[in-house]
């Protein structure tokens, strides 16, 4: 027991900013605002048992489902430290800083420094974007020519990012009529309406869920799609949710939105720690169906990018594209290997998958990844 | 429990809400720390009840947002009543009236009370449900962050309007989209899960209460049973209640398996589970109902 007398309030207030300090630094989002509500919650209540301090704990500390595991997991690491005998407050505290920051994957700057350098191309001197043959694989482009066709990539996700925006324009002449915008207009015409101004609801967008395979098989391809994916992302009304793969699946949407392609890269190493494992289609699309359920809705389009090179199971594949046929608008899937030019789906995994798509493209070239665009905001 | 406790979930119970610990923490923290409650968590298991119970309990007015994809602050805050300005100007240019001001035509006689703005206004603590949070805009959120804050709105043309009586406010989210932690970390946080054989055993009693001990047990651990199962909609506590007051209006004293399968209908909502459930799952669910029950 933590504290059940008056005088542990000390020990409550201390072990209560410990357990804050502690998941702060496993990531989790406390603001200063919350710790001061735990703080005036543990005062108001005076005595507090284990359970109720748990519950304030989860009451004002957390404030999404996902942290509740972490809360947990703080709260036995903590107290175990607190009941062992004859420990004193700074090993503990040397602790925590040992404990919960695990890096889980090597800097992938390192690796691929010539395709993160895309981001400079600007620089590049004396060079024609405009040569960058829109038909080439991805597979057989020189690695000096890898920034020019970033850039190009650049462009296009620029130009349909902004068609999307152009969709969503509100006064026209039908709908509503928008007596703001009418008594405003009024003004020039000394207080007389002269023309109604009309306003119309947005039209909704649909939403899109992107599923990127990372494995092995894919990888001179994934980073092409990665830095595709993170352009077209820049338009926040595309509401797209994203997420990797190999050997599980990750949600990494909130990456996908870094400042740029450098530090994206970055944070999506550091949290994804299957990088270039093998394949598990099926167990990726479960994991999606089942723990980010919520995510796909009648109005989502869910794209996978992957070649279909599945080492996992193929009846839980078969079973889980199924499901997901039920629950989404349509299924499109990217494999790179279409673009070869004697490719049938021959891959155990993608001969499963290719019923339940409803466009099968490839995702080898510049060019490729355009019709994939135009098919994005259609 | 703390005595704090005790008395709401005392309370919540004579308004026919059964609740736990974490429920009555929440409620009893949001009363005193004056913070909202976001609450979230699968459907049907009671997220919107908590508003209109607590509506109930406290003796106040519910004021109810039902948010939906496109909604703006003109429905949700305030709106100036345009066609009543227009008018008054009219009126006052016949009459030959010259002392109206445009601080006259901003007055609170010409806003349109919202239910936010209708929440601030109202002369007691009412509570304030903004249901399905999660079904607006990514914007329609950063407008909520001043009066879930500082419990106030700022309308440019008239200044600050501070709460008369600081509202309960309560957030639902079905978790359709990801909440921005602005808003979170204004909150207070709940979470409610599928509920337990108790709960939900006393839950199917309260509300149908004509319904025997037996069948009621029966229903529920049957409930409790199909949850585990993959389906693609899991039925809520709501539905169980439903498919309780089925069995019971329709006479059924045993669960036998047409009985199920007739009133299935209130507790799958999906084709497919249906389908799958008449195939494969309703057999060994009722031999495991059935059989827990006798051993």
């Amino acid at each position: 027991m933590v504290a059940t007398a008056l005088e542990n309030l000390r020990i409550t207030t201390d072990f209560s900013l410990r357990i804050c300090a502690l998941l702060r630094q496993s990531g989790v989002d406390i603001g200063t605002q919350q710790s001061i509500a735990c703080m005036q919650a543990i005062l108001l209540l005076k005595t507090v048992n284990e359970r109720e301090l748990k519950g304030i704990y989860r009451t004002t500390l957390i404030n999404r489902k996902q942290d509740l595991y972490q809360l947990d997991r703080a709260y036995e690491l903590l107290l175990k430290d607190y009941l062992s005998p004859r420990m004193a407050f700074d090993d503990i505290a040397e602790e925590e800083i040992r404990e919960p920051v695990v890096i889980k994957r090597r800097h992938y700057a390192d690796e691929d420094s010539s395709s993160v350098d895309g981001e400079e191309v600007g620089q590049t001197e004396g060079y024609s974007v405009r040569e960058v043959d829109h038909h080439q694989d991805f597979q057989l482009i020189p690695k000096e020519e890898v920034p020019a066709v970033m850039a190009e990539l650049k462009k296009i996700a620029k130009k349909y990012a902004s068609i999307a925006r152009r969709k969503s324009k509100r006064a026209r002449r039908h709908g509503n009529i928008d007596l703001r915008n009418s008594a405003r207009d009024s003004v020039k015409f000394d207080g007389e309406i002269v023309n109604w101004r009309f306003k119309r609801k947005r039209p909704t967008h649909s939403r899109f869920v992107i599923v990127s395979d990372v494995s092995g098989s894919m990888e001179i391809y994934s980073i092409f799609l990665l830095n595709f994916l993170y352009l077209l992302n820049a338009n926040h009304r595309m509401k797209m949710e994203s997420f990797v793969f190999s050997t599980r699946l990750e949600r990494l949407t909130k990456h996908f939105r870094s400042r740029n392609f450098q530090e994206m890269l970055r944070n999506v190493a550091l949290n994804f720690s299957a990088w270039s494992g093998g394949t598990k289609i099926g167990a990726a699309i479960e994991t999606l169906n089942e723990t980010y359920g919520s995510v796909v809705t009648p109005k989502t389009s869910v794209i996978i990018m992957s070649d279909g090179w599945d080492t996992g199971d193929i009846p839980l594949l078969d079973r889980e594209m199924a499901k997901l046929r039920t629950r989404a608008k349509s299924i499109v899937w990217i494999n790179p290997l279409k673009g070869a030019p004697a490719y049938e789906p021959l891959a155990l995994g993608m001969a499963t998958a290719r019923p339940y798509c409803d466009q099968f493209i490839s995702g080898h070239s510049v060019n490729s990844l355009e019709k994939f665009a135009s098919l994005l905001t259609a | 429990m703390n005595a704090a406790y005790n008395e709401i979930v005392a309370a919540l119970r004579r308004y026919d809400y059964v609740a736990d610990t974490d429920i009555a923490a929440s409620m009893f923290l949001a009363e005193q720390l004056n913070k909202p409650i976001l609450i979230e968590g699968e459907a049907g298991v009671g997220k919107t009840e908590i508003a209109r119970v607590l509506a109930k309990l406290k003796n106040t007015e519910l004021i109810r947002l039902q948010c939906y994809e496109g909604l703006d602050f003109n429905a949700a805050l305030y709106e100036w009543n345009y066609q009543k300005q227009i008018v008054s100007i009219r009126l006052n240019e016949l009459k030959g009236n010259t002392d109206l001001s445009i601080g006259d035509l901003y007055s609170e006689d010409y806003l349109l009370h919202r239910p936010i703005l209708k929440a601030l206004m109202a002369n007691k603590r009412v509570v304030l449900l903004l249901d399905e949070v999660d079904r607006a805009d990514e914007e329609f959120e950063a407008l909520l962050l001043e009066t879930l804050a500082e419990y106030q709105m700022t309308i440019p043309e008239f200044g600050t309007i501070k709460a008369r009586h600081v509202p309960y406010i309560i957030l639902t989210s079905n978790r359709t989209r990801e909440l921005t932690d602005a808003l979170r970390r204004r909150c207070l946080y709940l979470w409610i899960s599928y509920p337990s054989f108790q709960k939900e055993l006393e839950v199917i009693q309260i509300k149908v209460p004509a319904i025997g001990l037996a069948l009621a047990s029966q229903a529920t651990s049957f409930v409790q049973a199909l949850r585990h199962q993959k389906l693609n909609k899991v039925p809520g506590l709501s539905e169980a209640i439903d498919w309780a007051l089925a069995l019971q209006s329709t006479g059924v004293r045993v669960l036998e398996r047409d009985d199920v399968e007739s009133t299935i209908g209130c507790l799958l909502k999906d084709r497919q589970d249906i389908k799958n459930f008449k195939e494969t799952m309703i057999v060994p669910l009722l031999e495991k109902v059935s059989g827990g029950h006798s051993a």
